[in-house]
């Protein structure tokens, strides 16, 4: 974005609620002044980071109170030393190289405040105001919610993937469906109130069955009663039959360079699709077969900051459960009817796809992996 | 005797003006100028004029923050 774009406010911002009060009401600064540097002096650029405590609070107390303890505004589940996931794979005796890489490398990727979403683009996506600093209630997919979850959301959702395997499309709710990302991801759950650590224990988070309702309708597809029902002999995940391929990542590093700033390597990424044996069962995920997505921790994920930080990989899955965005109704799981997947030993993650992986990633996927296929 | 009074009356009116001028300023109704000095502009000046915001810009860029250049999809 321009640099005069990113700061120009428009003249339709004066006509809102928030355009009738003083700039330094939120911003502090100085009134007058001949020089950008004296106008700025005692600034604060982004006034809605301390959430509770910010200038939001008085007006949007319910909001700010429950948003602090968001993924979006803390990212625990990613980088907090006491609950980030990734901590179950962590060597007891390494745990001074896994707190270094959470909290220099893993802690960077969390929300700037109520404006990330309502006012600019991310700040870690280098900011700038999307509507001349009008505030919007709803988040813009492609300016706010994109601007961060690029590069598996935003490539599946919009069809930007590419698989050697298949022709991908953008998903059917995005294209020509036209649904923004608010439709599913609501405002309730947003902004919190219920508290987590992964994504997936959100008791709010969207469900296919919101809107697709297990009705007569759904049970007059015969491959719907034969494995979209709790009775169905193979119960399946809606997205085995119905995601395309989805973005898969190996081998990540985390660092700091020679400045002391963070940045992280990913050894390959690519576009594939695989159903695994749902290993973590429960009533949220009652499924018998999931689609799982290859995630790029590995032993070597912290050596920067330690050797042997991750003696514990084998602990949990690196195919992990996942909800890919790129649903068509008709996919290669489904276009040729049961023969799609049954026989299909390339659609099962197997011990093929497997092979080349440490003997502690694989017996992490033990619990993941078909090899009888069905 | 109306002369003394007429002087009387003015005195009262110059301490009771001087009064309410010194109150005003203590309240702070004074500290804060409404309108700019010559030179001066306000945030809503600068932040709703595009071509003042390039040239400020172009003359004296924003430092660009650094980032460490990652590589591959997170």
């Amino acid at each position: 974005m321009e640099g005069d774009i990113a700061v120009f406010v428009s003249p339709e911002f004066f006509d809102t609620t928030h355009g009738k009060m003083d700039c330094r009401d939120c911003h502090n600064g100085v009134k007058f002044a001949k020089t950008r540097a004296e106008a700025h002096k005692g600034m604060e650029p982004l006034p809605s980071s301390t959430y509770a405590k910010s200038v939001c609070a008085p007006c949007h107390k319910g909001i700010t109170d429950t948003f602090a303890m968001t993924l979006h505004a803390e990212t625990r589940g990613v980088s907090s030393t006491e609950s980030a996931l990734v901590i179950k794979r962590a060597n007891p005796q390494g745990m001074d190289a896994v707190n270094k890489g959470l909290t220099n490398n893993c802690n960077t990727c969390h929300v700037s405040g109520c404006g990330d979403c309502h006012i600019s683009r991310p700040q870690f996506n280098g900011g700038g105001l999307v509507q001349g600093h009008v505030f919007y209630k709803s988040p813009n997919s492609l300016n706010n919610c994109m601007g961060c979850h690029g590069s598996r959301i935003e490539k599946e959702y919009t069809g930007k993937g590419e698989s050697t395997k298949t022709e991908l499309h953008a998903d059917v709710h995005w294209s020509p469906g036209g649904m923004q990302c608010t439709a599913c991801h609501t405002r309730a759950w947003m902004h919190g109130g219920d508290k987590y650590d992964a994504r997936y224990d959100a008791p709010k988070a969207p469900k296919c069955t919101d809107c697709h309702k297990q009705d007569a309708k759904f049970l007059a597809v015969k491959m719907h009663t034969q494995h979209g029902t709790s009775e169905s002999k193979a119960f399946l995940q809606c997205q085995v039959c119905h995601a395309q391929d989805y973005n898969n990542c190996t081998s990540c590093h985390v660092a700091l360079d020679d400045a002391k700033l963070p940045y992280y390597e990913t050894e390959s990424s690519g576009f594939d699709f695989n159903i695994g044996k749902n290993y973590q069962q429960s009533d949220a995920k009652p499924w018998d077969f999931i689609v799982v997505r290859h995630v790029p921790v590995f032993e070597g994920t912290f050596d920067f900051y330690g050797k042997n930080a991750l003696t514990g990989i084998a602990a949990v899955p690196t195919w992990k459960y996942a909800t890919p965005h790129s649903i068509q109704r008709v996919t290669r799981q489904t276009k040729n009817g049961c023969d799609s997947c049954h026989g299909n030993r390339d659609i099962f993650l197997t011990d093929d796809d497997l092979k080349g992986l440490t003997p502690a990633e694989v017996k992490a996927n033990n619990p993941v992996v078909i090899n009888k296929i069905p | 005797m109306r002369t003394r009074i007429r002087t009387g009356r003015a005195g009262l009116i110059l301490v009771l003006g001087t009064l309410a001028l010194a109150s005003l300023l203590l309240a702070g109704c004074g500290g804060e100028r409404v309108v700019a000095a010559e030179g001066e502009r306000s945030c809503i000046e600068c932040h709703t004029d595009r071509k003042l915001l390039k040239a400020d810009l172009k003359a004296d860029p924003i430092p660009v923050v650094a980032k460490a250049e990652s590589a591959g999809e997170g």
